[in-house]
């Protein structure tokens, strides 16, 4: 009974064990060794499993006796529930998830420290670990190349391309990248990064390129460029196999050089152009015009480099200022290959303005280091002055009434009028063409059969005659039937009172209705002397009329009956 | 009572669209009004900037009418009016051509295209023949018009054909005989107007003539072509990029798309 008593006592411990183990908290630490390159920061993620209740001070993690600050990536909990010698027992737990990085360090083996962390007021703690950070073998089947291509130096609003390529032999799984080229500042970065992969030399080459436009002038540094990685081979599942050791490929640091533009001698028609342009203005309007005329500019400019082409202020060029008014819209420069072309709108103001004048545009050629100015030819133009307007006169005194009731002298008066307005005044003329139309709701309205549609009147119209022919087929057809019906019942109505009259009224009525006759006749007599049926039947009615006539034959016979049916069922 | 409520049903969509048709109807017609209304106060303005904002109002409401309503001829004189006061004489140009097409007998129309070409220095060569003025028809009307008389033409064909068909009369026959020759000219024409006539359109911005489709090709003539000339457009090419032109006197090359509308 006493050993019952004890192994009762021994089983319930046992039981008891895992639920007092899952009521402790738990704090474990995890190091990825894969990401754990040298002189790369080491990621530590801490778990803390706890019950439900435990709350984590997220504050409170030390790392041996070191305050350190964590990340939380995430929490998930697990519920179970257990019954033991009749007693049920729920359990709530909850992991949560830290992490933090620890400083990069050189190859070689290491020990992470314990991990404290205070959990609803006590502190737990990880047990002390080792790692080992792997040197990456720099092979040279795994290489960097780190490069700037374009102009150098550069100057500001000049485009450059900066470029990666990693040239390798076996697949690569890149586990730590270092580009720092991509995040200089100082550049403006031109579209989305291209990425190519071509083989040279029998190595794959993947090209990593970025066009970036210089802003600002000074000297960027750029430090080296690592890229590290491992080689793995694939299975037929797709399964990746890595392969040690760690590779590492360090391209050289670089130093970009973006110059300022010389102050000295700089026109003020230069707007940042770098490379070495010709410039082309054509007049694509008409060479007379009158005064506000419209007149339309072509101007290209050709060069190696359009991008950093700006078209110069021309409204305060020489010539320019105050003869003609520009847009308010500053023209949008269309860039085709390897010129930039905009259409510049102007409208002259003076009838003695007799030309375009000559264009002015500057840029900096970087290969001589001086700014160069090139001059379009001035383009001949007549402009002819406005006809003084009629309705001026008419206007001016309502105007004039206006500011003042008095009558006083129209000249002094104008004279205070405001200058601008007056201007805009003597600008109105009559006007030229005939006046709008008053639109109707019938101009507006687009009836079909002023539109394509009107041409489904042919199928329509073919539709409606195609049915009346069909209908009039129909009809005859029908009105034949009646007839034919008429000429047979006639036929047994005589037969039935032997009647000879009307015998002979319904054989001639059958031949109409068969067609056999192309009009209707009244006696045998008149019918047409001819073979066939015809012939027959006038030669049967002849007969029986000779017979009524001699007093032989007054009403029909038998025989007559017989005779008379055979031939009546002739005429088909 | 089912048939009463399906014939309750096609009574109340009848009715909407009726309804619809009217409210829409009288929307335009009250923005054709303000447009005109705008325009005239254009032609009162005492300053230009009063003048060009009336004037640029009445476009933009006229230009709002041109796409939502069915082109007519009037409308797009009017657009056209607006244009030549507010100085863009080649747009003008281009929708006095396409008043002039839909409205060929239309005085003000002609007079106003000869000022606004004269205006950019161009002439209007335009004379009819003897052989235009004989195929009236063809050369006076407009198409929609055009159809018109054809869709009467056609009606009155049946109409005649059939009471020929019932009646047998020679005068009715020799009638319809007449209705049906004329009906066929007109549907010739028609189709003529529609497969080989030349497809016209203007210059609105001045380009020059190139030898192909693209910028860096030669230019056919040493001056650009000016703006507001009436051109053939014989092929589109490049996606409609580059359409291939001949202008009026004959001369052939390319010109961007950009540069040029329809009629």
């Amino acid at each position: 009974m006493v050993m019952v008593q004890r192994f009762k006592r021994i089983l319930f411990c046992f039981c008891l064990l895992p639920a007092i183990v899952m009521a402790e908290v738990e704090v474990t630490t995890n190091i990825n060794i894969v990401q754990a390159g040298e002189n790369n920061p080491i990621e530590v993620v801490v778990t803390v499993v706890r019950d439900a209740g435990l709350k984590v001070d997220v504050s409170s993690f030390f790392l041996k006796n070191e305050p350190i600050k964590v990340e939380h990536i995430g929490d998930s909990s697990q519920s179970s529930i257990s019954i033991i010698n009749g007693r049920r027992r729920d359990s709530h737990t909850t992991t949560s998830q830290y992490r933090f990085f620890l400083p990069g360090k050189p190859a070689g083996l290491y020990v992470l420290p314990p991990v404290s962390v205070r959990v609803d007021g006590t502190f737990y703690s990880s047990k002390s670990s080792t790692y080992q950070v792997q040197a990456g073998e720099v092979r040279e089947d795994f290489r960097l190349e780190a490069s700037v291509e374009g102009p150098s130096p550069l100057y500001p609003r000049q485009r450059a391309t900066f470029v990666y390529r990693i040239y390798f032999k076996d697949n690569i799984e890149l586990t730590v990248e270092k580009l720092p080229l991509f995040d200089l500042e100082g550049f403006r970065m031109i579209g989305r990064k291209k990425i190519n992969t071509y083989v040279q030399n029998g190595y794959n080459v993947q090209e990593i390129a970025q066009d970036v436009e210089a802003m600002d002038p000074g000297v960027f540094h750029v430090e080296e460029s690592i890229i590290e990685g491992f080689a793995y081979n694939e299975d037929f599942f797709g399964r990746r196999s890595y392969r040690k050791p760690r590779l590492r490929s360090i391209a050289d640091p670089i130093t970009i050089v973006v110059e300022a533009f010389p102050e000295e001698g700089k026109p003020e028609t230069f707007f940042g152009a770098v490379g070495t342009f010709q410039l082309d203005v054509e007049m694509l309007t008409k060479d007379t015009v009158s005064i506000g005329d419209k007149v339309e500019l072509s101007i290209r400019i050709n060069g190696s480099d359009v991008s950093t082409v700006q078209l110069p202020n021309i409204e305060n060029q020489e010539g320019f200022r105050g003869l003609f008014r520009f847009s308010d819209l500053p023209p949008v420069g269309e860039i085709e290959k390897s010129s930039k072309h905009y259409i510049l709108e102007l409208r002259p103001l003076s009838e003695n303005i007799q030309e375009i004048p000559s264009i002015e545009f500057s840029y900096f050629d970087p290969y001589r280091k001086r700014y160069q100015t090139l001059r379009s030819r001035s383009i001949p133009i007549v402009v002819k002055a406005l006809r003084e307007p009629e309705s001026q006169e008419a206007l001016q005194p309502q105007i004039v009434h206006e500011k003042e009731p008095q009558k006083e002298p129209i000249e002094e008066e104008v004279v205070d009028v405001d200058e601008d307005w007056r201007k805009n005044f003597a600008d109105l003329g009559t006007m030229e063409i005939a006046g709008n139309y008053q639109l109707e709701e019938s101009n507006l309205k687009q009836y079909f059969w002023m539109t394509w549609n009107a041409v489904y009147v042919i199928p329509v119209g073919s539709g409606i005659l195609a049915l009346q022919v069909q209908l009039r087929r129909y009809w005859s057809k029908r009105t034949r039937k009646q007839r034919r019906k008429r000429g047979r019942v006639l036929f047994m109505e005589a037969i039935r009172q032997r009647d000879l009259g009307q015998l002979e009224a319904a054989f001639l009525l059958r031949l109409l209705e068969k067609g056999k006759v192309s009009r209707r006749f009244s006696t045998s007599e008149e019918l047409p002397q001819e073979e066939g049926v015809i012939g027959d039947v006038r030669k049967f009615l002849l007969a029986l009329e000779e017979r009524r006539f001699a007093g032989t034959h007054q009403t029909l016979d038998k025989e007559l009956i017989d005779q008379a049916k055979k031939i009546f069922e002739r005429i088909l | 009572m089912i048939r009463f409520k399906i014939g309750l049903k096609r009574c109340i969509w009848v009715i909407f669209l009726i309804s619809s048709f009217t409210v829409y109807g009288s929307e335009a017609f009250d923005k054709a009004a303000s447009a005109y209304e705008s325009y005239v106060q254009g032609e009162r303005a005492t300053s230009v900037a009063e003048r060009q904002d009336s004037f640029n109002r009445a476009l933009a409401l006229y230009t709002e009418l041109a796409e939502e309503a069915a082109p007519s001829g009037q409308l797009y004189y009017n657009i056209a009016n607006c244009y030549y006061q507010l100085g863009e004489y080649p747009w003008a140009i281009l929708y006095y051509y396409r008043a002039e097409k839909l409205c060929p007998r239309d005085y003000k129309i002609q007079q106003n295209l000869r000022l606004a070409l004269h205006k950019l220095g161009l002439d209007d060569k335009k004379s009819r023949s003897i052989f235009q003025k004989i195929l009236f028809l063809h050369y006076g009307l407009s198409v929609p018009e055009r159809l018109a008389v054809f869709f009467v033409l056609s009606v009155l064909a049946i109409i005649t054909a059939s009471i020929y068909f019932w009646f047998r009369q020679r005068a009715v026959k020799i009638f319809t005989t007449f209705v049906m020759v004329c009906m066929c000219v007109c549907f010739l024409s028609l189709m003529i107007s529609h497969y080989f006539s030349g497809v016209h359109a203007v210059l609105v911005h001045s380009s020059p003539l190139l030898r192909d489709a693209g910028h860096h090709y030669a230019p056919v003539l040493e001056t650009p072509l000016l703006s507001g000339i009436k051109v053939e457009v014989l092929e589109v090419t490049q996606q409609g990029q580059w359409l291939k032109i001949t202008t009026l006197d004959g001369t052939m090359g390319y010109v961007p798309y950009d540069a040029i509308r329809f009629i």
